[in-house]
């Protein structure tokens, strides 16, 4: 497996087009990337420069035309069991995703028993410790619909954290909430950066990358365009590009 | 916690436009969504015990009440609620049976049985000794100690005992003794069954029609009656019989030397001798002579019909005129045809003078007159009368008054038999299906439901299997995305095709193609009812490919995202997350396709199978009461969809997420 000076994450010249009505959509045009363990990365970028496809890629929710992508160690064009991969990397998503016919608990259960093959006593045990890192334990019981959305992305987070993964994908993970839930989203992925955890945040908090990230990049039509500590990308960025974005955002 | 909103000592009051939402701001919801609802909050066990009350009214279906219902949706039941079944029962008991033998018939020997029956079912066994004259490998012959002679089968014989040898041997025996009871079982217990063995016969007449009446020592009264003047539209008349229709759809037949006239319209022709073979030139006069008071006209027009009109007669408009001659009577009418005043006389006539021309004809041979042909009686659609012969009758008078006596002339025999003695239960049909006789409906209703689920399990599995089958997957390799495409093409085909073709073709196709091509080719030989499921089951299938499909794809991708990102494989993600969500949206367009199913299963009579509309039918088609008979088929047809529309409510109810 990997070593610590070796990068979990390697993302080397990849191209992915989509195929549309109206031609064809370069989405990345050769973006390389590499995250070392323990590292935190945010990516942030206007709308359409391929930050969601990125980190999409990287667990094979999208395939790859051209390039390769190496998680962990195990190349992911051609892995035969792409479940394994799967398996290691947690994904949350900006719609939070929860499977709404199962309560928080059996959310959090669920690919424990089926992927993991865990215990139902420890499966459980692991999602009540979840729940309480998460700062929910007494929503255990609590069907997604009952939940608000700062709620239900805490436990989208605690049901990625259950499979004990090396990496956490987070693809604008504070976008569809409300500014009074951000902050106790953003409070969660601050404990785990702080605990070590492997992250690629796509995210538009400056705030949380400031405080948390070892590194951002900016990314704009499908390349990456730069890529910083936090602090001097957003106070001095050196491109046009990232200027004209920061200036419109911040 | 408990304290958790105490109420101020003075509450300031509210103020008025402040919206305050309360129970009564809600708009009160239907009857039928209340019960829903009720229902769907009830605990299982709730809900099997009402079905089971659903049942026993059911079967309470012969009270009082349920017979008014009826008698009101059906007008007049032909079917008496009574009449269970119709039996043929076979009673045997060890025991020497006495009896007198009187007759019988093809089937049955119900004369001979109330004796039998009575000296037989009462009696202790009864041993019979004597001396064994033959025997064969089948039968014993013993001459008995009264002098007599008995043969009995050895099958009947339940022990013997012999004493003596050589040709003395004395003999005792305990048979069986068999009688056939054959009738209609009106009642039945736990210990006996009732069966009526003659069926009552009635006879309602007008007391004008009475010419005498004598009373008879045993209590009956005869009658002698006039005969019965009877008017209907005929419909076939031979020489034989008279048929006319007596009501809608109803015909009574007649045998002619039962009635004492019949009036039937006859045309009858006479021509004068000389002008019959004179040729009508254009611009001639055709004189008809008429009877005044006769509808000439129809006369006429019958007349037209006939291929073989008289020379005379038969002109043609515009190129001859005819004048039409009035005469009082048919005497001075003949006399003036053979006079030469009138060329033919047409006559119409139903009464008893319908002949009256060709007696005359016949007893003046000199007038002059021809009759071209046979009076010509009308022999369909036209309204007759006829008298039958003067009759006794004797019976017992139930009812009397000025209008009608009613009189029973056969009365209705009852045996009961105890089950013990039931040896063989050769026959028991539930009377025909109708609404006053539900258990003859049970058998169509029975496969009427048998046929609909095994069609509907197996139309789930073939929709679940295409309906998978057409959704769009993410392929990954390249062998994948060709499966994909093949996979999908297939299914595709399958939902066009069938959703196209009406399900009716498909049962046909089922029963008289397929079925015979599998029997030639695999020798697989399939039962009308497995044809009937398949065909239905192939053209549901098609339908709920699509509700699956559409459901499973009206879960968002991100479902299947988030099932895959947290190393779920394909089949893992369908299995726990996305079909367990789909099932819900499923679940009311899948109910809705379980009742029309049950509809649609009426069209499996084309496949001969007696489900419910097949018996409907064979009742419209037995009784001519097409109103009872589709009545009593929809309103169980409408008990069956309403009673599962409404368990589909529940279920839906029951499987819904909290909110």
């Amino acid at each position: 497996m990997s070593q610590a000076n070796e990068p979990i994450i390697q993302i080397d010249n990849v191209h992915k087009r989509f195929q549309t009505l109206h031609g064809t959509v370069y989405a990345l045009n050769g973006v390389s990337l590499n995250v070392m363990p323990g590292e935190v990365v945010v990516v942030v970028g206007p709308s359409g420069s391929g930050k969601s496809t990125m980190l999409r890629c990287i667990n094979r929710l999208e395939t790859i035309d051209a390039g390769s992508i190496t998680v962990d160690g195990l190349p992911l064009r051609g892995a035969r069991n792409i479940n394994k991969v799967r398996a290691e990397v947690g994904m949350v998503f900006q719609s939070f995703n929860l499977f709404p016919h199962r309560n928080a608990l059996d959310n959090i259960i669920l690919a424990q028993r089926v992927v993991r093959h865990r215990r139902k006593r420890e499966a459980v045990e692991r999602a009540h410790d979840l729940l309480a890192k998460v700062g929910i334990p007494e929503k255990a019981d609590a069907f997604p619909a009952q939940l608000s959305g700062g709620q239900q992305q805490r436990v989208a987070i605690a049901r990625a954290l259950a499979m004990d993964p090396k990496i956490m994908l987070f693809d604008e993970p504070t976008s569809a909430l409300d500014p009074e839930m951000i902050k106790e989203v953003l409070d969660v992925m601050l404990d785990l950066a702080r605990e070590g955890m492997t992250m690629v945040v796509v995210s538009h908090e400056m705030g949380f990358a400031r405080a948390a990230a070892d590194r951002a990049v900016f990314m704009d039509e499908g390349r990456i365009v730069e890529e910083d500590v936090p602090d001097v990308l957003f106070s001095t960025p050196s491109h046009d590009r990232t200027k004209l974005f920061l200036s419109k955002i911040l | 916690m408990s304290e958790q909103n105490p109420v101020p000592d003075d509450p300031a009051p509210e103020p008025p436009d402040v919206f305050t939402p309360s129970d009564d701001d809600i708009p009160p919801e239907g009857l039928y969504t209340r019960v829903i609802l009720w229902a769907a909050d009830l605990p299982w066990w709730a809900i099997i015990l009402i079905i089971s009350i659903v049942v026993v009214l059911y079967s309470m279906s012969t009270s009082i009440a349920y017979k008014n219902v009826t008698r009101w949706l059906t007008d007049d039941p032909q079917v008496k609620t009574d009449d269970l079944f119709d039996v043929v029962q076979v009673v045997g008991e060890p025991s020497m049976i006495t009896g007198r033998f009187v007759g019988e018939t093809g089937d049955s020997v119900n004369t001979v049985i109330n004796e039998l029956l009575e000296s037989s079912i009462d009696s202790e066994i009864v041993t019979h000794t004597g001396f064994l004259v033959r025997e064969t490998p089948a039968t014993l012959t013993i001459a008995t100690d009264d002098g007599g002679t008995v043969h009995l089968r050895k099958e009947n014989i339940t022990a013997e005992e012999r004493t003596g040898s050589g040709g003395d041997i004395q003999i005792t025996v305990n048979y069986v003794d068999r009688v056939t009871v054959t009738g209609t079982l009106v009642k039945q217990n736990d210990d006996m069954m009732r069966i009526r063995t003659v069926d009552e016969e009635i006879d309602s007449f007008d007391p004008a029609r009475v010419i005498s009446r004598t009373d008879n020592a045993d209590g009956t009264i005869t009658f002698e009656r006039d005969g019965a003047v009877i008017t209907g539209i005929l419909s076939v008349l031979s020489n034989i019989n008279i048929t006319i229709k007596a009501g809608e759809d109803q015909t009574a037949e007649y045998r002619r030397d039962t009635l004492e006239w019949i009036n039937v319209p006859t045309l009858t022709v006479a021509v004068n001798a000389d002008a019959n073979r004179r040729t009508i030139a254009p611009g001639d006069t055709v004189r008809v002579a008429f009877l005044q008071g006769t509808d000439i006209i129809e006369a006429l027009d019958q007349l037209d019909s006939l291929d073989n009109v008289p020379v005379p007669l038969r002109y043609t408009d515009g190129s001859a005129q005819v004048s039409l001659l009035p005469y009082p009577d048919l005497e001075t009418a003949l006399a003036a045809v053979g006079a030469g005043e009138a060329d033919g006389l047409v006559y119409l006539d139903a009464g008893p003078d319908r002949l009256a021309v060709a007696e005359w004809v016949e007893a003046n041979p000199d007038a002059g007159v021809v009759m071209p042909d046979d009076p010509r009686e009308c022999n369909k659609d036209c309204e007759v009368s006829f008298k039958r012969l003067d009759d006794t009758i004797t019976g017992v008078i139930l009812e009397e008054d000025a209008d009608t006596i009613t009189l029973q002339l056969v009365a209705p025999e009852y045996i009961e038999i105890d089950k013990n003695k039931i040896v063989e239960n050769k026959r028991m049909e539930p009377g025909v299906c109708a609404l006053n006789n539900l258990r003859g409906c049970n058998e169509g209703i029975f496969l009427t439901l048998r046929v609909t689920f095994q069609a509907y399990a197996l139309a789930l599995v073939i929709g679940l299997v295409v309906g998978l089958m057409r959704v769009q997957t993410n392929p990954t390799t390249i062998f994948s995305k060709w499966m994909n495409t093949v996979l999908q093409t297939i299914s595709t085909l399958y939902v066009e095709i069938v959703r196209g073709i009406p399900l009716l073709v498909i049962l046909l196709y089922a029963g008289f193609v397929i079925s015979p091509r599998l029997r030639d080719i695999f020798g697989l030989n399939l039962s009308d009812e497995q044809e009937a499921v398949i065909g239905l089951a192939f053209g549901y299938g098609a339908f709920i490919a699509e509700i699956f499909r559409a459901g499973i794809q009206s879960i968002g991708r991100g479902q299947m995202e988030a099932a895959r990102s947290l190393g779920m494989s394909y089949p893992q993600a369908m299995r726990y997350v996305i079909l367990p969500q789909a099932v819900r949206v499923v679940l009311p367009p899948l109910g809705n396709d379980f009742i029309a199913l049950l509809k649609d299963s009426a069209l499996i009579s084309v496949l001969a199978l007696p489900d419910l509309l097949q018996l409907g039918r064979l009742y419209v088609s037995r009784t001519f009461r097409a109103f009872e008979g589709y009545n009593t088929v929809a309103i169980m047809y409408l008990m069956m969809t309403l009673f599962l529309s409404m368990m589909v409510r529940i279920i839906e109810r029951r499987t819904r997420l909290p909110e």
